[in-house]
């Protein structure tokens, strides 16, 4: 950018360089050109009056002389009286005079009376008869003419006495030598042309003889004694090498003879003249186009420097370098200058920015504490400076207990503060070695480090019991306990997110198992992966329909047959086998795939028992919810569309959940749970006993049945709590209108019992394992209760 | 035998008198019927008896000869008086006279005889525009018609002679029978080309060539 914008400078200067010294240049050629043509025309201008002058000049002596000549008495006596050797000696005696070329006398007829030998000797006679008709008129005449291929420059005077008696002719050849002395005088090339009548023609003239064909063919052919009028004029000619400005003297036109002068200046010699000029100038505009090239040169880079540095300076800042301020020149505004000025404000504001943002990106905004990523990186750089040093460090995941209900109770904003003062007192911890950060609402990662093999433990435990101390928010005092889980490195992992994983995990188990702290224990991950693959086994599993449904009977004592039957699903897994239900369906619930499971397993049953109904096995069908199920509110939609899909009335179905589910979200259960019963269907509470229900929960609920759980039944026989549990259960249950189902009968003697304390319904491997369909069938074909 | 001829003549005169006019009076008039003044007009024939001894005179009056055209006898004397205040010099190339009177004023010295008869041209070699003529005649009866033409003479002769200086190339006097005279009612037309005034080629400032 900076060199184009340099180059668009050093352009823009030269262009504008060369076009004015062309322009100069062109000017003064132009000028010049027109000067030597001015002056060319200048020249033939004066150079013409100075010929017209000597022309004119040698017309005045010759005149003069014949008038001396013709007022000569003793001439016009001698002519008077005819006598030859008087006229003879006296015409001699003034063409001597003047050297005159040609002295003659003529009577006014025009026959030669007396001539002088100098003139012309090859003509004979008078030759001048044709012109004696105009010199009449003004008794003289004035002329050149041409005579044999000569032109001369004549006067004709008459001669009386006292009446006209005779002409007298002199006259001066027009020769080399007068176009000789007209160009010394002139300083122009002089040349005469003439042709007469009988195309005999001469050319006389100061330029070279080669040159004469090109005057004559200019001006001389034929048509020039037509127009003769239009060469009184300026013409460029190309004579030999050289161009000439030529101007054409008409001397003279008669029918006979044409006789004019041809003026030239040469245009090439006056050019040469210029020629020095023209060099000076072109060396100058050279000089000075190389001078502005140097000049532009610098004046670009004077400009665009300040430019480059700006553009530096913003590639700098846009590769993430706020670190160099702009020089900036003191005391002066340009335009450069303030906008240095603004790139380094700039620069500082985003520098700021970009470190506010990156803390930001990097840190909790409510603890300031890091967060996870910056955790993530610390430890990474933490890992390899230990596996140098042969270091080693704790990680402890860390979970406020029920922070939830801190949060409800107190109200946010002492939540808030709880959490900050949290991190503070983490910080403290942190202090020198230690890292800690906020990983999530009110989980928190401490990571303590020691040199070498360190029992952890009590480093740990001195940590968490610091912050475990009471804190004082608001005026309030608030007690946090925490669970926390802890890997170590190197021994539990030696990456970063093993460990952390690791941690996790170690803090899931210490929230399982409702302790404080938790070291990871050898083998957890592996059972959480295999968790997890499970998850996915699972997922595959519904939708391959690798699921199936077992069912076991409920066998009515008061009707002395099965009633019920208790859907169960089974997962045949391809590798593990059999999964057991209560494991893949906590994996469901965590995974979030309790809807499509329960759907399938409702959809399943409903149908199965359709078949069922209409082939005449007229029982009832129990299936288990879980506390997600009751979680939503459009399950009771979905079954009532199905029991109609299906043709089954709702009467069929009985819907199990536990204590547990219900009591979590009691309000949104009793809700389900009453859209349920609107329908028709049966309801029961499934492992009753195990939960912390009260009978006055029970109460409320809109349930028909209550199944003991197996727990109290699978050792009735030998254990008399659990009789006086069960007996007691049954009578209460009763006493609210429920009917008591009790599961795990294994035993003829748990049935005799069951049965005297007055239970309703039996369920277990006595009577029938859970089966598969068929095998459900034929076994339900055959099944008499015995008693 | 000079009275035989006399006798001759008389007898002549007498025969053709009942036939003839006695007297008559002519007119010589140009081309444009205009008058024509200084022509010389001459009864040919007849011998000089007796030639006026006084001598003619030729004045000069304004550069101008006066009179223009003098006629006299052969043998006759001219006196060229000068009545101009500036010097003449009077010359003439003429063949019956040739003579000049240099540089003079007033009357010179002596009278010049003309005793040859024909045509003599005077000029001034000092005025070029002056130009004289005097008729020199063989006859003894001759005039020079007035401003108005006129000239009268007694007798019929056979013929009569005309001369006038601006008759081109006339250089001795035209004859013209007397019955041509009659016929043309006594008028007799000259085809005159009077000189153009002699102004000399002026051409100091003239063009070299024309």
């Amino acid at each position: 950018m900076n060199l184009s914008l340099r180059n668009k400078i050093l352009r823009l200067i030269l262009g504008l360089m060369i076009v004015s010294s062309v322009a100069t240049i062109s000017a003064v050629l132009f000028a010049t050109n027109a000067s030597v043509e001015r002056q060319s025309s200048d020249k033939l201008d004066i150079g013409r009056r100075v010929f017209e002058q000597l022309m004119q000049n040698r017309s005045q002596q010759l005149f003069g002389s014949a008038e001396l000549l013709t007022e000569d008495f003793g001439f016009k006596g001698a002519v008077a009286q005819g006598d030859q050797g008087t006229i003879l000696s006296v015409l001699e005696n003034h063409g001597a005079r003047i050297g005159a070329d040609l002295m003659m006398l003529a009577s006014l007829d025009g026959e030669l009376i007396a001539r002088t030998d100098a003139s012309i000797s090859s003509t004979k006679g008078f030759p001048f008869v044709h012109l004696l008709p105009k010199a009449v008129i003004d008794n003289g005449l004035m002329t050149v003419a041409m005579v044999d291929g000569t032109a001369y420059q004549l006067v004709l005077l008459q001669v009386s006495a006292p009446r006209p008696i005779a002409w007298a002719a002199m006259g001066f050849i027009i020769d080399q030598s007068l176009a000789n002395q007209l160009k010394s005088l002139t300083n122009l090339e002089v040349s005469y042309l003439g042709v007469d009548s009988f195309n005999d023609n001469f050319v006389i003239s100061t330029m070279q003889k080669e040159t004469h064909d090109g005057i004559l063919n200019e001006r001389m052919q034929s048509d020039y004694l037509k127009s003769f009028e239009a060469i009184d004029k300026l013409k460029r000619m190309q004579l030999g090498p050289n161009e000439y400005l030529s101007l054409y003297v008409p001397i003279v036109a008669t029918p006979e003879y044409k006789v004019n002068a041809v003026l030239s200046a040469s245009l090439s010699e006056e050019r040469n003249n210029f020629y020095l000029l023209k060099i000076e100038i072109l060396l100058v505009a050279i000089l000075s186009l190389i001078g502005s090239f140097i000049g532009a040169f610098f004046l670009s880079g004077n400009i665009t420097r300040p430019i480059k540095n700006l553009v530096d300076a913003a590639k700098r800042i846009s590769s993430g370098d706020y670190s160099v301020d702009l020089p900036l020149v003191n005391n002066i505004k340009d335009e450069v200058n303030v906008l240095a000025s603004s790139f380094n404000v700039m620069q500082k504001g985003i520098a700021d920015r970009e470190e506010k943002i990156l803390h930001q990106a990097y840190h909790d905004t409510l603890t300031n504490l890091p967060n996870r990523m910056l955790a993530t990186q610390e430890m990474r750089k933490l890992i390899s400076f230990c596996h140098d040093t042969d270091g080693s460090f704790a990680l402890m995941a860390m979970n406020i207990n029920r922070f939830k209900q801190i949060n409800d109770t107190f109200g946010y904003q002492t939540g808030d503060g709880l959490l900050k003062a949290f991190s503070t007192r983490l910080g403290e911890i942190n202090k020198g070695v230690n890292f800690c950060a906020r990983l999530g609402a009110d989980e928190f990662l401490l990571l303590i480090q020691s040199q070498g093999d360190v029992n952890f433990s009590s480093l740990v435990e001195s940590s968490v019991k610091s912050l475990s101390k009471s804190y004082f928010i608001d005026d309030f005092e608030v007690i946090v306990s925490l669970r926390v889980g802890v890997a170590i490195y190197p021994l539990d992992g030696d990456k970063t997110g093993q460990l952390l994983r690791r941690t996790e995990i170690a803090l899931n188990d210490a929230k399982q198992k409702k302790r404080e702290i938790q070291f990871y224990e050898q083998g957890s991950d592996a059972r959480h992966q295999n968790r997890i693959r499970l998850i996915n086994d699972l997922k595959l599993a519904i939708s391959n329909n690798d699921l199936v449904m077992f069912y076991q009977p409920k066998v009515d004592l008061h009707l002395r047959k099965v009633t019920q039957v208790e859907a169960l699903i089974r997962w045949f897994h391809k590798e593990l086998k059999f999964v057991s239900p209560e494991e893949f369906i906590g994996l469901a619930e965590q995974a979030g795939l309790m809807p499509v499971l329960t759907r399938w397993v409702l959809k399943t049953v409903i149908e199965e028992l359709s078949a069922w109904l209409k082939s005449g096995v007229d029982v009832a069908m129990a299936v288990n919810l879980s506390a997600y199920d009751l979680a939503h509110d459009d399950l009771p939609d979905y079954i009532d569309e199905l029991l109609a899909q299906y043709d089954v009335p709702a009467t069929h179905l009985i819907l199990e959940v536990t204590e547990s589910a219900v009591i979590e979200e009691p309000e949104q259960a009793m809700r389900v749970l009453n859209r349920f019963k609107d329908s028709g269907i049966k309801l029961a509470i499934d492992d009753y006993g195990t939960g912390y229900s009260s009978l006055g929960q029970l109460k409320n609920m809109p349930v028909d049945e209550l199944k003991i759980d197996k727990s109290f039944v699978l050792k009735l026989e030998q254990d008399k709590d659990d009789q006086v549990i069960v007996r007691s259960t049954i009578e209460m249950g009763h006493n609210i209108g429920l009917t008591i189902v009790a599961e795990g009968v294994e035993t003829k003697a748990a049935w005799d019992l069951l049965e005297s304390y007055g239970c309703d319904k039996l369920q277990g491997y006595f009577i029938s394992k859970p089966q598969a369909p068929s095998d459900f069938l034929r076994w339900y074909s055959s099944y008499q209760v015995d008693k | 035998m000079l009275l035989q001829l006399f006798l001759l003549k008389t007898l002549l005169l007498l025969t053709f008198l009942p036939f003839t006019v006695f007297a008559f009076e002519m007119q010589v008039i140009d081309q444009n019927g205009t008058p024509v003044s200084n022509a010389v007009v001459s009864i040919p024939g007849g011998s000089i008896d007796a030639v006026n001894p006084a001598p003619a005179i030729m004045d000069q009056v304004k550069r101008q000869f006066k009179p223009l055209v003098l006629a006299v006898e052969k043998g006759r004397e001219v006196v060229f008086p000068n009545s101009d205040n500036i010097r003449h010099h009077v010359y003439s190339f003429s063949e019956p006279k040739s003579f000049q009177i240099k540089l003079y004023k007033d009357n010179p010295k002596k009278p010049i005889k003309f005793d040859q008869d024909g045509i003599v041209v005077l000029g001034c070699n000092i005025h070029d525009s002056m130009i004289g003529y005097i008729f020199v005649s063989p006859w003894s009866n001759f005039q020079v018609s007035n401003e108005s033409g006129k000239v009268s003479f007694e007798g019929a002769p056979k013929e009569v002679a005309i001369w006038h200086p601006w008759v081109k190339g006339l250089e001795k006097p035209e004859q013209i029978k007397f019955s041509e005279l009659e016929k043309n009612n006594f008028k007799t037309t000259l085809l005159l080309t009077p000189p153009k005034p002699i102004i000399k080629l002026k051409n100091k400032f003239k063009k070299y060539y024309k």
